[in-house]
C-alpha cells in the first residue's frame, strides 16, 4: 500500500473510536472499492444477468460468500422492478488466502457477483426497468475496512464492456460436478474426538489434479479450513458439530481443478 | 510418598497439567500461561484458579470490534458477569511489526474510552497465547470452568453483520448457564471478526 494511503488510513483510525462507526470507516471503505450494477441484456431476451461489479484497489481483497475464518461475506439487497425476477447471488471461483493462523477465500483487484434474471412482464418491462441495489462488504489488506454502498442501473441494451465483464465472471462460476469427470468412489466419516474427519476418494482420470476443496458455509458445523487436505484424489476435512451429540451428515463445497471450480454435494448418511 | 506428591500436586494445579505445545479443545484443562498486563506486570492465568475466566481476543483497529464496543454489546456482558465475580481477560496478540500495532498507553485509552470493563488486558505480541487456543478473529471468545477446562470457544453473538435485532448472545448465554448449574448448550460457535493479526513465522 502506497504511504500516502497509509498515513491515511493511521490519521482515520487513530480517531476512529471518536465518530459515529461507519463514516469515517466506511468512507474509507468506499474508496478502496468501487461497486456498480451492470448488465448484459441484450435489448430482446427475457432472461440476462446483473452483475455487481466490485473494482478493489492493488493489495486489498473482498471475501467469498463462505469467508473462511475471518471476514464478512458481501452483502448485495436487490431492489427490483415488478416486471423483473432474479434468482440467487453467484459468487465466482475466489482464491484461497493464508495468513499464519488464519485462512481466508476472496477476490483481489475486481470480481463480478453474477444474478440471473428473468422478465416477467415485457410490457411493464418497458417502463419500469430501474434496478437498485444496496451493497456492503468487508475490504482488507493487512487491515480491515467496511464499506457500503446504494447503487441502480436502468437495463437498457448493455455495452460491449459490460457484456464482456459479465462472461468473463461466468467462465469463473463453479461448475456441476457432472461435468468435472469425476466419480465418488468412497466416503467415510470417522470421529476424532468433538470433530468428524470427512474422506472423500475420488475416482476419474482428473482426481489427481483436484488441487484444493473450497466448502460452503454450514450453520451448526464449523469447518477446520487448516485441515483440509487434497492429495491424489482423496479430500480429507475435519468438521466440528457446535451443538454436542452432532454428527455431521452434509458437506457441500467447491473442488478446485484445473483452474476451475466444481461444486460437489455430499451426503454424508450414505457412508461406506 | 513421592507418588502420592505428585498426583496432588496435579490435583491442585491442573493448569500445569497439559504442555504448552498443544493446542486447547473443549473439555480439555487449559494451560497455564503468562503475559504481561499493560502496566508491564506479569499475569497468569493460574492467578484465577478456581475462578470461571473469560477470555476475550481483540484488536482496536478492526471494524468488528469497534462496533461492539459502539454498540455497547461487549461492555454490557463484561460489566454485567465480573459484578457477579467472573473473571475477565482481553487479550492483544498484534505483531508489533502490523499497521494495527498499539502500544500499552494508546490501548489503555481507547478501552478506557470504549468503557471496556476488565479483570486484566495482556499483551500476546509473539501470538504464542493465541495460537495456543487457535484464536483466530478479534473478537474471539473463549470461557474456562472454575475447573480449569474450556468450556466455550467462538463468537460473542450470532450477528456478525451486526443486522440482527434480537442476538443471540453466546458468552452471556454460556455465563448464566455456568453461574446457574447447567451444562453450557452451546460450546462452540463460528467466531467472527477480523484475522488475529500474528507476528510471522
Amino acid at each position: 500500500m502506497k504511504s500516502l494511503e497509509f498515513k491515511i488510513l493511521i490519521i482515520l483510525f487513530s480517531n476512529l473510536f471518536a465518530f459515529p462507526f461507519f463514516t469515517l470507516a466506511q468512507s474509507l471503505g468506499e474508496k478502496i472499492v468501487n461497486v456498480e450494477l451492470i448488465s448484459d441484456y441484450d435489448g430482446v431476451s427475457d432472461r440476462f444477468n446483473l452483475g455487481v461489479r466490485f473494482s478493489i484497489k492493488p493489495g486489498w481483497y473482498i471475501y467469498w460468500k463462505n469467508p473462511g475464518d475471518a471476514g464478512l461475506a458481501p452483502s448485495v439487497e436487490l431492489n427490483l422492478p415488478s416486471s423483473l425476477k432474479a434468482g440467487n447471488i453467484l459468487f465466482p471461483l475466489p482464491q484461497k488466502i493464508d495468513h499464519e493462523n488464519v485462512i481466508s477465500y476472496g477476490y483481489f483487484n475486481e470480481v463480478v457477483l453474477i444474478i440471473p434474471v428473468e422478465v416477467t412482464s415485457r410490457d411493464k418491462f418497458k417502463i419500469e426497468n430501474l434496478v437498485k441495489a444496496k451493497v456492503s462488504w468487508v475490504v482488507c489488506s493487512e487491515s480491515c475496512v467496511p464499506g457500503r454502498a446504494s447503487v441502480q442501473l436502468k437495463v437498457i441494451k448493455a455495452n460491449n464492456q459490460w457484456r464482456s465483464k459479465i462472461e468473463k465472471y461466468a467462465k469463473m462460476l463453479p461448475q456441476p460436478f457432472e461435468k468435472s469427470g469425476l466419480k465418488i468412489e468412497s466416503l467415510k466419516v470417522e470421529r476424532k474426538g468433538k470433530s468428524d474427519i470427512v474422506r472423500v476418494k475420488f475416482g476419474g482420470s482428473l482426481a489427481t489434479k483436484i488441487v484444493d476443496f473450497y466448502p460452503e458455509q454450514m450453520d451448526k458445523f464449523l469447518i477446520d479450513f487448516k485441515s483440509i487436505k487434497v492429495k491424489d484424489g482423496i479430500l480429507e476435512v475435519s468438521v466440528t458439530p457446535t451443538s454436542q451429540g452432532d454428527r455431521v451428515n452434509f458437506l457441500s463445497g467447491v473442488l478446485v481443478l484445473n483452474g476451475k471450480g466444481y461444486e460437489v454435494k455430499l451426503d454424508l448418511t450414505k457412508t461406506n | 510418598m513421592t507418588i502420592l506428591k505428585i498426583f496432588g500436586f496435579s490435583l491442585i494445579f491442573p493448569f500445569l497439567t497439559v504442555s504448552f505445545g498443544d493446542k486447547v479443545e473443549i473439555g480439555s484443562v487449559v494451560p497455564d500461561f503468562s503475559l504481561n498486563d499493560l502496566n508491564g506486570k506479569v499475569v497468569k492465568l493460574s492467578d484465577f484458579k478456581g475462578k470461571i475466566v473469560v477470555l476475550e481476543w481483540t484488536n482496536p483497529n478492526c471494524p468488528f470490534v469497534q462496533r461492539v464496543y459502539r454498540e455497547k454489546i461487549m461492555q454490557s456482558v463484561q460489566k454485567e458477569f465480573t459484578e457477579k465475580g467472573v473473571v475477565w481477560i482481553i487479550i492483544n496478540s498484534t505483531n508489533p511489526k502490523h499497521r494495527d500495532y498499539r502500544d500499552a498507553k494508546e490501548l489503555e485509552k481507547i478501552y478506557k474510552e470504549w468503557g471496556a470493563v476488565y479483570t486484566a488486558y495482556l499483551l500476546d505480541p509473539d501470538g504464542k497465547v493465541g495460537k495456543l487456543f487457535d484464536a483466530k478473529t478479534t473478537p474471539h471468545m473463549f470461557i474456562i470452568s472454575k475447573d480449569g477446562k474450556l468450556i466455550y470457544n467462538g463468537a460473542i453473538d450470532d450477528d456478525p453483520r451486526g443486522e440482527k435485532k434480537e442476538k443471540v448472545n453466546y458468552v452471556r448465554n454460556a455465563l448464566n448457564e455456568i453461574l446457574n448449574g447447567k451444562p453450557v448448550s452451546v460450546q462452540v460457535s463460528k467466531p467472527y471478526g477480523c484475522s488475529v493479526k500474528y507476528a510471522e513465522n
